[in-house]
């Protein structure tokens, strides 16, 4: 062992026992930035992924029940939510009935398609006049302090449709919306009423921010002129978790006119998309990790090779193949390690403070942007805005450490690294004293 | 005699080309701690290529070499030939061969890490050994800062402290002045006597020659003894 730690600490650090020699430090270096590169990618990816899955899940339920034939009406949706509530027990926390329809939205001279949402609030106890807003309503909303919708005529509305068409809290706004049968005489009559916006939500998810209005169901259901019959039933689960468990039960229980359907199955797509997106990145990111091991495949070749007399001279002291092997292979194989562990600690803090990173980058480039335009060329900067908040629709740098993800990547990393150091360092093994010996004599 | 080298009919050849050159002609040789051989003879007569395969660098087409009666060739069927160097042989190149990463103290250690001696003991050991070849002060310096002489002494500290049985030397004083070619041979002696060490050298040089017990001359592969 001392044999061993004598000859790797040395050819590892070089004269002067430094950490690392040059050619360690390019074996090092490689691998850390693809750590480094992994470990950010891999965070801002799960964080997208989980906001969105986040802002999603909130705002809508985990799973809906139609009719067979679509959005038709159900009559008795109470017994059925009774009914529901009874056999699920514990596993949902809350199921509702609910009316979801396109709109128009009229302001002034303004008009915009919406999506109408009418949903059942709880009645508040101390104040018969309002209804009190669910615990997992989104808490970004407009006053602050809402906790419940007045009765009646009133409307909650997303914010970014509010700033669309300069909505401010106390406004009428007329909802116009398909009512009552179709007939071949008039096709479908329209009904129109006005509301006062009450307050802004914000769910986290621009789709739903910049389309869809509340309203509660006693109110939908007066709009739609439908009385008391419901669209759907809405079903929000005590775990996520059991989502497919709960789907087996509702089939079970629920006739065949009725046709549930989950969160997954509606937003496929977008889920399978993310997924794929991310495993892709990974993918592309391990390449660079690839590249730096084929970093550390060259070093140690390069070490091997400037060692070469060294390696003569060893083997005719007595040093076996295996010796040699193990101490070559160390060499890259602990620039590897050391490589992973630094760059896996400095992913990590780097994605805490992406966002600030990402606004320095962003200060410095307009600064320097500005600067130039002023007093060397005259032109007009635009702001760089790095993450710009109207696309992504974020109002911060949503990052999440999956650290049961990056604890095998981080092992196959070093694993690798072993693995890339024993190729050199077994042809390193295999050399023969009297070949190195005679071509050092000439 | 107490035998510690026996070497038989050992036979070595090359294939050069279509032709096939023989280098080592029948040789045998019985070697007995404490003994100081000398080998001598022009370039190309065989003699470099008789010590590689005594070192078991090189391993000879036919005959037995039997180092504390055990045999090379078993050594070799076991696929531990290293153990025969690292165990039985101390080697002098002509070039001194140290690792020029390495300090005089931690080219001697190297052998003596290598049987599994601990870095503290290894340490104290190449210190007595460095100071016996009048290299106390030097042995901090690494190769590139010493001089030819010195580095050969280094060289024969190394090969001598792990105490093998046998130490080979090829041509050690090939590359030194006269000066250093006599403190060498002084230092070889010592350690011999004082040690009771085997040696077998391989010299062009008279004096180093003159210094050993038994004399043999090599020509065109074959062995005689003076």
């Amino acid at each position: 062992m001392h044999f061993y730690i004598f000859l790797i600490k040395r050819y590892l650090g070089g004269r002067g026992n430094k950490i690392f020699s040059s050619n360690a430090w390019l074996s090092f270096i490689g691998v850390f930035i693809g750590c480094s590169l992994l470990v950010v990618v891999l965070s801002v990816f799960n964080g997208f992924q989980q906001q969105i899955r986040e802002s999603i899940f909130k705002f809508d339920p985990h799973i809906i029940i139609e009719t067979r034939k679509g959005p038709g009406k159900i009559d008795d949706w109470k017994d059925w939510r009774s009914t529901i509530k009874a056999n699920l027990g514990d596993l949902v926390s809350n199921v509702s009935g609910m009316i979801q329809s396109p709109a128009l939205i009229r302001k002034d001279d303004q008009i915009d398609q919406v999506l109408i949402r009418g949903v059942e609030y709880a009645e508040d106890i101390t104040n018969k006049t309002r209804y009190v807003l669910p615990n997992d309503f989104p808490k970004n909303v407009e006053p602050t302090n809402l906790k419940g919708v007045p009765k009646g005529d009133y409307c909650l509305v997303g914010k970014e449709l509010g700033t669309l068409l300069d909505l401010h809290v106390g406004d009428y706004i007329q909802l116009i919306v398909p009512k009552g049968q179709f007939t071949t005489r008039v096709g479908v009559e329209p009904g129109m009423k006005s509301y006062t916006i009450s307050g802004f939500f914000a769910s986290g998810n621009y789709q739903y921010d910049s389309r869809v209005i509340l309203l509660s169901l006693p109110t939908a259901q007066g709009l739609f002129g439908t009385g008391d019959t419901v669209q759907q039933l809405a079903v929000k689960l005590t775990k996520f978790s059991d989502l497919k468990k709960v789907m087996l039960e509702l089939y079970k229980i629920l006739p065949y006119d009725f046709s549930p359907r989950s969160i997954e199955q509606e937003h496929r797509n977008l889920f399978s998309a993310l997924k794929w997106e991310k495993i892709i990145m990974t993918v592309i990111v391990f390449l660079f990790i690839i590249a730096a091991l084929v970093g550390i495949i060259v070093s140690t070749s390069n070490v091997i090779r400037s060692k070469r007399k060294d390696i003569g001279i060893l083997k005719a002291l007595g040093a076996s193949d295996q010796e040699i092997l193990i101490v070559f292979t160390m060499i890259g194989f602990l620039s590897g390690l050391v490589g992973t562990i630094f760059g896996v600690a400095f992913g990590i803090f780097l994605s805490m403070r992406l966002e600030w990173l990402i606004g320095t980058l962003e200060k410095i480039a307009n600064t320097l942007g500005s600067f130039y335009c002023e007093h060397v060329s005259a032109c007009y900067w635009v702001k760089v805005e790095l993450m710009p908040r109207d696309v992504y629709y974020f109002d911060h740098m949503p990052v999440s450490i999956d650290a049961s993800l990056l604890h095998p990547l981080a092992v196959l990393a070093i694993f690798l690294a072993g693995m890339a150091a024993l190729i050199p360092a077994w042809a390193a093994g295999k050399l023969q004293p009297a070949e190195i010996i005679r071509s050092s004599d000439t | 005699m107490n035998s510690i080298l026996s070497v038989k009919n050992i036979k070595k050849s090359y294939r050069d080309g279509e032709v096939t050159v023989n280098v080592i002609h029948d040789i045998n040789m019985e070697l007995a701690r404490g003994d100081f051989v000398s080998i001598q003879g022009a370039s190309g007569a065989g003699k470099s290529t008789f010590l590689s395969i005594l070192g078991a660098i090189l391993l000879p087409d036919s005959g037995t070499i039997t180092i504390n009666g055990k045999n090379l060739e078993d050594y070799s069927r076991e696929g531990k030939i290293h153990e025969y160097r690292k165990n039985h042989i101390g080697f002098i190149f002509q070039s001194h061969y140290l690792m020029p990463d390495f300090t005089a103290m931690e080219n001697v250690m190297i052998p003596l890490l290598m049987r599994g001696i601990k870095n503290q003991a290894a340490k104290q050991k190449a210190m007595e050994i460095l100071s016996k070849v009048g290299l106390k002060e030097r042995a901090n310096h690494y190769p590139s800062q010493l001089s030819g002489g010195e580095s050969q002494r280094v060289a024969v500290a190394r090969a001598v402290a792990p105490e093998p049985d046998i130490v080979l030397a090829d041509e050690p004083t090939g590359n030194l002045d006269s000066h250093n070619k006599k403190i060498f041979i002084q230092v070889l002696e010592d350690l011999q006597k004082s040690r009771d060490l085997t040696v077998l050298v391989v010299t062009h040089e008279q004096d180093l020659a003159a210094a050993a017990g038994r004399r043999y001359f090599m020509k065109d592969g074959y062995l005689s003894q003076m």
